[in-house]
């Protein structure tokens, strides 16, 4: 996988500045995970480097002109880069099947026969983990998790070097977010994708991204391994930012003591996350669940956690 | 797709009753029938001329008379229905051809000739469509071909202003941009993208236009303009029987009426088909998912109730007592087949100053529980209860207690500022106008009241601020005056419904930290529904969990974060991003989904997606039960187990007791 370096990007609307000479490094195979509040510009940067928006300054893949390649290299040289957007109704044409989504993306397509393009079809929604009967299905009969999962196969099915992730979670219940999550986390090692991952939600930086930069009015101002970025931030943004983060267990850690006539409490910090990790383990865990999930009543969304679970 | 189908076929079938359907059914299939066999069957008539019965008057022979030519004036009329009608068709589609090319073209093009071209439309439609024809058959000369090629044209400009509208607002969604990422041509966009997705409102504008063509056809020929002889429509027969207007009326009625009709006929079925292709769209979310968006739909309409009614008293509690008393709460709605019913059953009470937290994902019911609370669920939504109380008036029953308790004492914040601010009215006036109306105060009075409001939600600079509109104002300062609305008339009860979903999370925690602080100074009571525990865990003493319309868990915070009972609050709980945790990690998942509001299971809705699930988890439902102090639980097989659950000492079901108590005395 090659390397993608972006240095210098500019976009201006107007005279309005949104992207600030940003610049940085994706190494072959590795996640980078952009962060930063609305109007920080952390979207326009990942449509500067898919070439959906005018933008000065150097973007390479490997040695490769990506901007060059994207408009002059016709639709092999757009398909290099591919993004999966927040909003999954609006990311599929509503005219569309799920199969229709998918073939639409398969490089080559006039070529091939109708049973390959078909077995592909299947291949990619195994993929993200559907069940290849719902090909035939509009989105607006799946949920929202589930045409995010197709709008992921959309993406992969064009075989794609670089895959951009804009707030895929972010209009997700917390559930379906934890499953697209992970689920993003086991195809980018799985294919060894470079991957940028945008996020306003700095939680589930760690679970997916290697690096971490943060973007403020346009400019970078921080960017580190994401473990040292998150725990040791040098940026005073960056340290109001993190630390705005909630969790579940952090005020009440802060604040100790709980209102009076409870129950004596374990310490949170370290025993509450235990007993969560084990509760969660418990409700995720395979045993008798498989069997009582096929049973569901009109279930269509296919089991994912079993082979995510590692 | 059969779901679709069926769907379809339902809507048609559930039209076709309806009488206006009726009408236009029959009105378009006889002017079909007639322009296709109107010719075989009174051609002679129509075009045999006979000067020994000319101009005559009706008789049984020729019901409405006969022309200066001596032929039949009913089968004239009759017979022009096809001229009439295919110049018209062929009009509506040269102006449809060339409206759509040049709004798709404008969709598609670059900034300039997309600017261009919107001018041009904006420049063609400011004339009147008559005018323009007009204009053309003096260009194109006069006769048929020349009159439909000027009524397309002055149709165009319609069609393309409709086209490039309908595309821009396709253009923007993502899926163009995938499109577009996948290096697909303009063309295959426009093909395969933009001309699906807005042909059902253009083909319908089309069939209107039939109509419209119809009329303008018949004008253009009236004048002269138009067919010539011995080609004739009903605008050439309306123009030669004015002529012989008061001897024979007839000639001139006649092809009035049938104008009239065909135009009534196209606008009629122009509706019909627009109820067709409106109805399996908005009946989409008998999707699998429990999508309750539809039925929700009062929500769009909120407005801040803040208003109180004048001189309503407070009501005056003991400490002891409770201010909110909900106990099995039940939201139904009719849905196309069965009902349904997004809210099962939820029972909860807040003590006055309390701040409790209600947490579910999508599908929970918990917003349809906050709008039933605060009376706002409209027909056909119907709301029961064991008990629905606040500060101990009933609210199931309309009444003026009713409404004087909601408007004094509920403060309701929603996740949209924006929407809940009239982007007409200074900022200033959102706030003074309630005081002035329902309290009675003087505009100085008024006023001062609502700029100390602005003052306390921390607005920097409230004088500027109060003078301001919403849109100078950022999200923030939005949800800022919305809970100094909320807040304006010293509510007891503050409903806040995903108070900051919107918001940035350092725009977040400030709102949250002001939420708490006010709450607690005025010991305003609190409800926070939330999606994301981690908010309610920073901000309510209390949480209850709902899951498919149901609460199954209510405990103090600590204890419920610490060590949910719930299966599904730990896999909740589980499922949360913690951003200490990672890297290298996977989230636990919840296999599954939730059951949908029009399913009726007999056990507990989370049994098929819970691993500890029993075949009595699916037979028999668990009642929310406490367990201890703390918590009260709706499983029988709680991951927190104090031995036996006790019978009613939780959180919120404590007055459940102090009843019974009652009861037996």
């Amino acid at each position: 996988m090659r390397d993608l370096h972006v240095a210098g990007l500019t976009v201006r609307y107007g005279d309005f500045v949104a992207v600030d000479n940003v610049s940085f490094d994706v190494p072959g195979g590795s996640v980078l995970g952009l962060a930063g509040q609305s109007g920080s510009g952390k979207s326009t940067v990942a449509r500067a480097v898919a070439g959906l928006t005018r933008s000065r300054g150097t973007v390479l893949l490997g040695g490769t002109d990506l901007r060059r390649a994207q408009r002059h290299g016709g639709a092999k040289g757009r398909r290099m880069v591919q993004m999966i957007f927040q909003d999954p109704t609006s990311s599929l044409d509503p005219r569309f099947t799920v199969r229709e989504c998918i073939v639409e993306a398969l490089p080559g397509q006039s070529r091939g026969d109708r049973r390959k393009r078909d077995e592909r079809v299947a291949e990619l929604l195994s993929v993200v983990a559907l069940d290849p009967a719902i090909s035939g299905l509009h989105p607006r009969m799946l949920s929202g998790g589930q045409r995010q999962r197709v709008a992921i196969a959309r993406a992969l099915a064009a075989e794609p070097e670089v895959l951009i992730a804009d707030e895929v979670t972010a209009s997700l219940d917390v559930s379906v977010q934890a499953v697209v999550l992970n689920l993003l986390k086991q195809i980018q090692r799985d294919m060894n994708l470079t991957m940028l991952f945008i996020t306003h939600n700095l939680a589930v930086v760690r679970y997916i991204c290697d690096d971490l930069a943060i973007l403020n009015h346009g400019k970078v101002v921080e960017h580190g391994p994401a473990g040292q970025v998150l725990d040791r931030p040098h940026d005073p943004y960056t340290t109001a930012l993190v630390g705005a983060v909630l969790r579940p267990g952090s005020r009440l850690a802060k604040t100790g003591s709980a209102p009076s006539g409870d129950a004596p409490r374990p310490d949170l910090p370290s025993a509450g996350r235990g007993a969560r990790t084990q509760a969660g383990g418990a409700v995720t865990a395979g045993g008798p669940a498989p069997a009582d999930r096929a049973a569901a009543p009109g279930s269509s969304e296919r089991g994912t956690g079993g082979h995510l679970q590692r | 797709m059969a779901a679709k189908r069926n769907a379809q076929q339902n809507s048609w079938r559930a039209l076709l009753a309806s009488p206006s359907a009726i009408v236009a059914t029959v009105l378009v299939a006889g002017l079909v029938f007639l322009a296709i066999f109107a010719s075989l069957l009174w051609g002679k008539g129509a075009s045999v001329s006979n000067v020994a019965i000319a101009s005559e008057g009706p008789s049984a022979a020729h019901l409405l008379g006969t022309d200066p030519l001596g032929r039949d004036i009913l089968d004239r009329v009759l017979v022009a229905t096809r001229s009439s009608l295919v110049l018209a068709v062929l009009a509506t589609a040269v102006g449809g051809a060339v409206g759509v090319g040049l709004g798709m073209l404008s969709a598609v093009a670059g900034p300039v000739l997309r600017r261009f071209l919107a001018s041009l439309i904006s420049l063609l439609l400011s004339f009147p469509a008559l005018l323009l024809a007009i204009f053309f058959a003096v260009i194109f000369g006069v006769g048929s071909t020349a009159s439909v090629i000027a009524v397309g044209a002055a149709f165009a400009p319609g069609f393309a202003r409709l086209t490039q509208t309908l595309g821009a607002s396709i253009a923007d969604r993502e899926f163009i941009q995938a499109a577009r990422l996948l290096g697909k041509s303009r063309w295959y966009v426009v093909r395969r993208h933009l001309l699906p997705n807005v042909a059902e409102p253009i083909v319908l504008y089309g069939t209107v236009h039939v109509g419209q063509a119809i009329l303008v056809l018949s004008g253009l020929s009236f004048l002269g303009l138009g067919v010539q002889l011995p080609a004739y429509n009903w605008g050439s027969l309306l123009e030669q029987g004015l002529a012989q207007m008061f001897q024979s009326p007839a000639g001139v009625i006649a092809p009035a009426v049938a104008i009239a009709v065909a135009g009534i006929a196209c606008n009629l079925a122009g509706e019909m088909w627009a109820e067709v292709i409106g109805r399996p769209a908005r009946s989409s979310r008998a999707a699998p998912a429990g999508g309750l968006r539809g039925p929700s739909g009062p929500s769009g309409k909120l407005s801040p109730a803040t208003s109180g009614e004048a001189g309503g008293p407070q009501t005056q509690l003991g400490s002891g007592e409770w201010l909110l008393r909900v106990e099995g709460l039940r939201v139904r709605f009719p849905a196309s087949g069965a009902e349904i019913t997004p809210v099962r059953e939820v029972s909860f009470a807040i003590r006055p100053g309390e701040r409790i937290g209600i947490v579910g994902e999508s599908g929970s019911g918990k917003s349809l529980t906050a709008l039933a609370i605060a009376g706002l669920i409209r027909e056909p939504g119907h709301v029961e209860a064991q008990r629905l109380e606040f500060l101990g008036v009933d609210l199931l029953r309309p009444s003026r207690d009713r409404s004087k308790v909601l408007g004094r004492n509920l403060g309701l914040i929603f996740q949209d500022p924006g929407g809940t601010l009239n982007p007409a009215v200074r900022i200033g006036t959102h706030l003074r106008e309630p005081a002035q109306v329902h309290l009675g105060m003087s505009r100085p009075a008024a006023r001062a009241r609502a700029l100390a409001a602005l003052e306390m939600v921390l607005i920097p600079e409230p004088l500027r601020r109060y003078k301001q509109h919403q849109h100078e104002l950022s999200g923030g300062m939005r949800q800022r005056v919305s809970i100094a609305m909320g807040l304006a008339g010293e509510p007891r009860l503050l409903l806040a419904d995903e108070p900051t979903t919107a918001l940035d999370v350092l725009v977040q925690r400030d709102i949250l930290g002001l939420l708490v602080r006010l709450s607690a100074e005025q010991s305003t009571g609190m409800i926070l529904i939330s999606h994301d525990l981690a908010v309610i865990a920073e901000t309510c003493d209390r949480t209850v969990v709902m899951y498919a319309g149901f609460v199954i868990e209510d405990a103090h915070t600590t204890a419920l974060v610490s060590a949910p009972a719930h299966p599904y609050t730990a896999a909740l709980l589980a499922a949360t991003p913690d951003i200490a945790r990672g890297p290298g990690q996977s989230l636990p998942t919840i296999d599954g989904r939730v059951p949908g509001p029009e399913e009726n299971l007999p056990g507990c809705y989370f049994a098929s997606r819970c691993p500890l699930a029993t075949s009595r988890c699916r037979e028999e439902r668990p009642p929310l039960l406490g367990l201890d102090a703390t918590r009260a639980v709706a499983c029988w097989y709680p991951l927190v187990d104090n031995g036996q659950a006790r019978s009613l000492t939780g959180a919120s079901q404590a007055y459940r007791g102090t009843e019974r108590a009652e009861e037996t005395e």
